[in-house]
């Protein structure tokens, strides 16, 4: 959950930062645009049964990596201030989860059989 | 695994107990009213709206295209997405992950769409307006948090939809709540 909420914190900098340090339009839009959903997917997956969407982010993540070069930045905070959180968010994803529920075999159970919750409701073998 | 009926085959704890319920119904309550709040001074009933930190930010949010772009205010739609979250969340006792499939369902449609939309409002605030609105960022916020906790329960729905198919019944049965189904599938 910690590294979910610290994921947020980092979207949340990411959609502040253009307006602390008063970025040219381009790079604010950036941050505009991938901060909130890097600190929504942080949000949705602080909650156990979505943890996954956590993966949501990895992309927005590695983008920031390589913004400053393909928008060409030419402000040095801005560059530092993206790949320090586009880092964060790639390795935060990365984090591995503790898990502290069950949840009968969870959202994969729609694309799998023999699910978890199939076998713990006292069924034996799988029927379609 | 404990034996209470209530809990989901597989699940360590039931998502539908009121525990699990009521922060989601009181964050929908609240997000009704900021909502409801900023509708308000949409619909011109009251002159002004409370705004701490970005200037006349709030107005121009509020007055934007986007927020007319529909016959209905946008906050007035949130104020009725968040009333409908409201009123799902709380239909139903505690097995209504099997007795009432069809509300858990409509509760997980209303909660995450609604989260999604105001995401979307978020990014919309700066890139289109260069203005931040305070209430509609935590209309937003509270949006977004109800998702997570929602969605364990409509997890539980769709995996005794799932079991009512793979017993041979009638999923379509189970999502309405049909006894025949009830009283067979666990």
């Amino acid at each position: 959950m910690w590294s979910q909420l610290s994921m947020m914190v980092v979207g949340i900098w990411v959609t502040a930062a253009p307006g602390v340090f008063d970025f040219e339009k381009s790079i604010a839009t950036n941050g505009h645009v991938v901060g909130p959903l890097i600190a929504t997917f942080g949000i949705v997956a602080a909650a156990e049964a979505t943890r996954n969407v956590r993966w949501a982010s990895l992309p927005f993540g590695a983008w920031l990596l390589v913004a400053p070069w393909i928008l060409g930045y030419d402000n040095v905070t801005a560059m530092i201030s993206d790949l320090i959180a586009g880092a964060a968010t790639v390795l935060l994803c990365y984090v591995r989860p503790r898990r502290d529920y069950t949840f009968g075999g969870g959202w994969p159970a729609f694309w799998k059989t023999n699910t978890m919750h199939w076998r713990a409701s006292g069924n034996k073998s799988v029927q379609h | 695994m404990k034996s209470d009926i209530d809990i989901p085959p597989g699940w360590s704890y039931n998502p539908a107990t009121w525990d699990q319920r009521a922060p989601i119904i009181v964050l929908a309550v609240i997000g009704f009213l900021t909502a409801g709040y900023l509708a308000a001074y949409q619909f011109r009933i009251i002159d002004d709206v409370w705004e701490p930190f970005f200037g006349d930010g709030s107005l121009t949010i509020l007055n934007s295209p986007v927020s007319d772009v529909l016959p209905v205010p946008d906050a007035a739609l949130g104020a009725f997405g968040y009333l409908l979250d409201a009123v799902a969340g709380a239909i139903g006792g505690k097995n209504r992950w099997r007795t009432m499939p069809w509300i858990v369902v409509l509760f997980g449609v209303a909660v995450g769409p609604l989260g999604l939309v105001s995401v979307m409002l978020v990014v919309f605030q700066p890139v289109l307006f260069d203005a931040w609105c305070t209430l509609c960022l935590l209309t937003a916020f509270i949006s977004v948090v109800m998702i997570g906790p929602a969605m364990d329960e409509v997890l539980a729905s769709l995996q005794y939809l799932q079991r009512a198919r793979q017993s041979g019944k009638s999923w379509w049965r189970a999502f309405w709540g049909c006894k025949d189904v009830i009283d067979n599938v666990k």
